[in-house]
């Protein structure tokens, strides 16, 4: 599902005294499957960006258009609920809005709300508890009673459950053990190829952006600052860097490689795996495996 | 839509109402919710509104944000009203229904009662605007202290205030994030029949609730290992002046007192 933003401001309490002018005339447009990683410094406005993309804020100035739908400044509120069913949030550290009973009974609440049957927000949690690499079993207990990183996963699976077609994930692996960032994310890149969605990552790792996403876009200060391949951003580390932010940790590598070796390598391996190979050239006929 | 909540916000300045000691604007407070039942007619209600009005002026917080923090009670205010006008049957008829009989006593009555209140809120609120919670419990402990005689926890009631005093602006955001977080879920809080409405409450409360035992927990915890032990021999980084300012301010409200006995009418 494509979207469009075009001159996005908002203020935050607008007419006080702790007024903040959060966004400064956005426009951006991300094609439908595009999956994008929104990075930038804390205070930059990424937060509040994904946010109007389903309509919990409103923009102060300007127009979003998801599809066919489009939410402009002072607009109506029955759109919002269109909009919310085909753009779905997890937001950071999830687990704070569980509260059902039951596991299944918070999966069920997502879709239950845009009018789906019963037995097929049952389904759907299933469908989803197993997808996020639950046991079914876990249905029926509290999620009061399962682990953080297994709560993280239930409330994944609520906002899943209601098969959105843009995802946005505002910091989904924040506090989790790294095998747990690796399992979830996976999953998420696993999930758009898949399902043929649109996904929106909010992420501090410009590992992870450099890593899962196709596109990126850099915000300081309320405003789009680079947009592009991840390839193409992280050539520009000086630019970067006068943000606050650097490239990921496997092009440093190479970096400090070249300076010390005087040869150039290819700059655009975002994995271990591309970096050993990209050095193992230098070492020519050598027996040099990874 | 939670950011119309004025009560509990402090607004940094350097009025003089900010620099005042706490214990007097403690005291003063307390004396001005008892002048203010003193006023019972147009010309005492209008001297307690230009005192409210300078005050506001005064603190150098803007008139529309307080105007703002008053919305939300406005519907009890209109709601005194209406009761008034229907309830009090004194005066003259000034419109007449049949059925329906309003007196110019009603009115007069609904007048005063609603700007009593309004006085009282807008008052109040300008010492949480323009005193941090912090000086306001130290004031407490100060003017709670001679209750300590009679075993009476002042320390443990400061804490607890400030506690909560500090805690409701996290309260309020955490209210609104998880808010956004069932409104991306397809919830709706504004819409709806009232059983609807209270039942769509669940899902934010729930979380809410745990959130807020949690955070006591690591809070406590927090404390415990910083030696936290209790008021008992605890000195302050703090120590509050009293000044001149602070004696004129509560000479100026006994004043408006005096002047409020004579005029109002007796009888």
């Amino acid at each position: 599902m494509d979207i469009k933003i075009s001159g996005l401001t908002h203020r935050y309490k607008a007419g006080t005294p702790f007024e903040r002018l959060a966004l400064h005339d956005v426009s951006l447009s991300i094609s439908s499957g595009t999956f994008l990683a929104v990075i930038g410094h804390t205070g930059s406005g990424k937060s509040t960006l994904i946010q109007h993309l389903n309509g919990l804020l409103k923009p102060s100035e300007g127009t979003i258009t998801v599809g066919d739908l489009t939410i402009a400044a002072g607009g109506k509120k029955k759109q919002l609920k269109a909009l919310r069913k085909r753009v779905g949030i997890v937001f950071q550290y999830p687990e704070h809005q569980l509260f059902d009973e039951t596991v299944e009974k918070d999966v069920m609440f997502g879709p239950m709300n845009f009018g789906q049957s019963e037995e097929a927000a049952r389904a759907a949690a299933h469908e989803m508890i197993k997808l996020v690499g639950l046991p079914v079993e876990v249905l029926q207990k509290s999620p009061f009673d399962l682990s953080g990183g297994q709560m993280r996963r239930v409330a994944i699976a609520g906002v899943l459950a209601m098969e959105p077609d843009v995802l946005i994930l505002d910091e989904p692996t924040a506090g989790l053990d790294p095998r747990g960032r690796k399992e979830i994310m996976d999953l998420f890149r696993t999930l758009h190829d898949q399902r043929n969605m649109t996904t929106i990552l909010v992420t501090h790792s410009m590992e992870d952006a450099a890593y899962y996403a196709d596109r990126i876009l850099v915000m300081e200060k309320g405003s789009t600052y680079l947009e592009g391949a991840p390839a193409e951003i992280f050539a520009k580390r000086e630019e970067l860097q006068a943000v606050g932010l650097d490239v990921p940790e496997t092009v440093q590598f190479l970096l400090r490689w070249q300076e010390k070796t005087g040869k150039p390598v290819q700059m655009s391996s975002f994995t271990i795996e591309d970096t050993a190979k990209a050095i193992s050239a230098d070492f020519g006929k050598g027996g040099f495996t990874c | 839509m939670l950011d119309n909540v004025i009560i509990g916000q402090y607004i940094p300045g350097t009025s003089v109402l900010h620099k005042m000691d706490p214990r007097a604007k403690l005291l003063g407070i307390f004396v001005f919710i008892f002048v203010v039942f003193l006023a019972n007619n147009w010309l005492t209600y209008g001297i307690l509104g230009v005192f409210a009005v300078a005050a506001i002026l005064l603190s150098q917080v803007s008139l529309r944000y307080m105007y703002k923090g008053l919305k939300p009670i406005f519907f009890i205010v209109i709601f005194t009203f209406i009761l008034h006008i229907l309830m009090t049957k004194q005066g003259e008829v000034v419109y007449d229904l049949g059925w329906l009989k309003i007196y110019n006593g009603g009115v007069k009555q609904g007048v005063f009662i609603s700007l009593r209140l309004v006085y009282l809120v807008l008052v109040t609120s300008l010492l949480t605007l323009t005193t941090t919670p912090i000086d306001i419990t130290d004031g407490l402990e100060y003017l709670l202290a001679p209750f300590k005689r009679v075993k009476l926890p002042v320390h443990e009631f400061a804490l607890m205030m400030s506690i909560s005093l500090r805690f409701i602006p996290t309260l309020l955001q955490e209210t609104e994030k998880i808010m956004k977080a069932q409104m991306a879920r397809g919830a709706e809080f504004t819409a709806g029949p009232v059983k609807e409405r209270i039942k769509a409450f669940v899902p934010l409360l729930v979380p809410l609730f745990i959130s807020s035992f949690k955070r006591a927990e690591d809070l406590a915890l927090a404390m415990e290992a910083r030696g936290y032990r209790g008021g008992e021999g605890r000195t302050r980084l703090r120590v509050l002046h009293w000044g001149f300012r602070d004696t004129g301010a509560l000479l100026l409200l006994l004043i408006l007192a005096a002047v409020l006995i004579v005029l109002r009418t007796h009888g």
